[in-house]
């Protein structure tokens, strides 16, 4: 890439070294470190106390049941759909699995081109604005470097979480995997203990043609039982 | 591991190119860029004894462009104008027709561009500055290459309707 900036201004090189110098100028001596080993201890110590109090009050124990080997409700609370249908010609979603806390349905969802497109989504919504890419030949992931000119982008567009008419999307996220296909979608849901029939709206856009397709995967959700709130 | 003081100083001082790059891309007068990156060099010496040697390109990089934000949310404007007249010398005028076109990307695309091929930082480098994930880093790259593309087309065709 060809350089677009201008030389560096003189004035600026002398304020780099000004400032490296007066940093050299200005060096603590190294009896600083030892202030910072005295208040480490210090805070070791009184850790330790805590740890040794909370151990009697039997504090860490639940903890530990907690962290360690898990909520049996959690595992409950993470179903699979019984059963789910999509309509997409462009598209192969399915949803792999739900968790439900109560307020917030999460689902995991799983997404590839049929075809052979170099492929990508939105991911802008709920979260901080991240795209990626996946690459696709013959059914197989290709990293990004094999990116190959003249394969036509299909691109995925924020889907839609509906519950009926309703559009109760909150995030749509991509799980962080190397690439994955795996999206992690989040909507709002009050009942989820009676079960429920979703469904998703997905809109793709061939970008070479600037066709699009509008297309639905419907799940249905058995009944669920609340699990913790996400952090 | 740690950089100790010599490490530092020379790694910074062969940076110098690179940090004027980086603040310039974010602020548009040579002085508040030195201001940016003398604050920055400040902030970075406090903790070189954190940083981990093998990084200290990027991890550098990344205070700058904070320091970078710093100073533009102080200022709240960009202008970008050039006192040069075009036409002079045509490589210089690509070099601004460049530049101009990159200033039109927003940050989230200018500055992987910027690091990934003027910089030379590598795709995890760069992700590790950013503090995203490769993919991401990986997508932007590409919309930037495309976004930039056009741009360049555009001005190209102002510059012939001329």
């Amino acid at each position: 890439m060809q350089d677009p900036f201008e030389p560096t201004p003189i004035p600026f090189h002398n304020r780099v070294e000004q400032k490296l110098s007066e940093l050299q100028r200005k060096e603590k001596p190294a009896v600083r470190s030892y202030r910072w080993v005295v208040v480490g201890a210090v805070t070791l110590a009184l850790l330790c106390g805590t740890a040794l109090a909370l151990e009697h009050l039997g504090v860490l124990h639940f903890l530990t049941e907690r962290i360690w080997q898990g909520d049996p409700v959690d595992a409950a609370a993470i179903v699979q759909p019984t059963q789910q249908q999509c309509d997409s010609e462009l598209l192969d979603a399915t949803v792999q699995d739900a968790y439900w806390d109560g307020e917030t349905l999460s689902i995991s969802l799983h997404v590839a081109p049929k075809g052979d497109y170099a492929f990508y989504t939105e991911t802008d919504r709920g979260r901080d604005g991240e795209n990626f890419d996946l690459i696709w030949w013959n059914g197989s992931i290709l990293p990004f470097e094999e990116w190959k000119a003249g394969r036509e982008a299909l691109l995925l567009k924020l889907p839609k979480f509906l519950n009926g008419t309703e559009d109760i999307t909150s995030s749509w996220d991509w799980v962080q995997n190397e690439q994955s296909e795996t999206m992690l979608l989040q909507g709002h849901c009050d009942d989820l203990t009676q079960g429920a029939t979703l469904a998703i709206e997905m809109e793709c856009l061939l970008e070479d043609r600037g066709e699009t397709e509008l297309s639905t995967l419907t799940f249905t959700l058995p009944p669920m039982k609340k699990g913790e709130p996400e952090e | 591991m740690m950089v100790d003081e010599q490490t530092f100083v020379r790694e910074a001082q062969a940076m110098e190119r690179t940090l004027y790059r980086i603040s310039r891309s974010y602020l548009p007068r040579w002085e508040d860029c030195a201001d940016a990156v003398q604050e920055a060099l400040g902030k970075a010496w406090a903790k070189r004894r954190q940083a981990d040697p093998g990084y200290f390109r990027a991890w550098l990089t990344r205070i700058v462009i904070n320091e970078c934000h710093n100073c533009y949310r102080r200022q709240k404007r960009i202008v970008y104008a050039e006192q040069v007249e075009a036409g002079q010398n045509p490589a210089f005028d690509d070099a601004i027709a460049l530049r101009q076109s990159l200033s039109t990307l927003p940050e989230k695309l200018r500055l992987p561009l910027l690091l990934h091929y003027l910089e030379g930082f590598s795709l995890k480098e760069v992700a590790r500055i950013l503090r995203l994930p490769i993919g991401t880093v990986k997508s932007r790259l590409h919309q930037a290459r495309k976004a930039l593309k056009l741009e360049l087309e555009q001005e190209d065709k102002n510059a012939r309707s001329f």
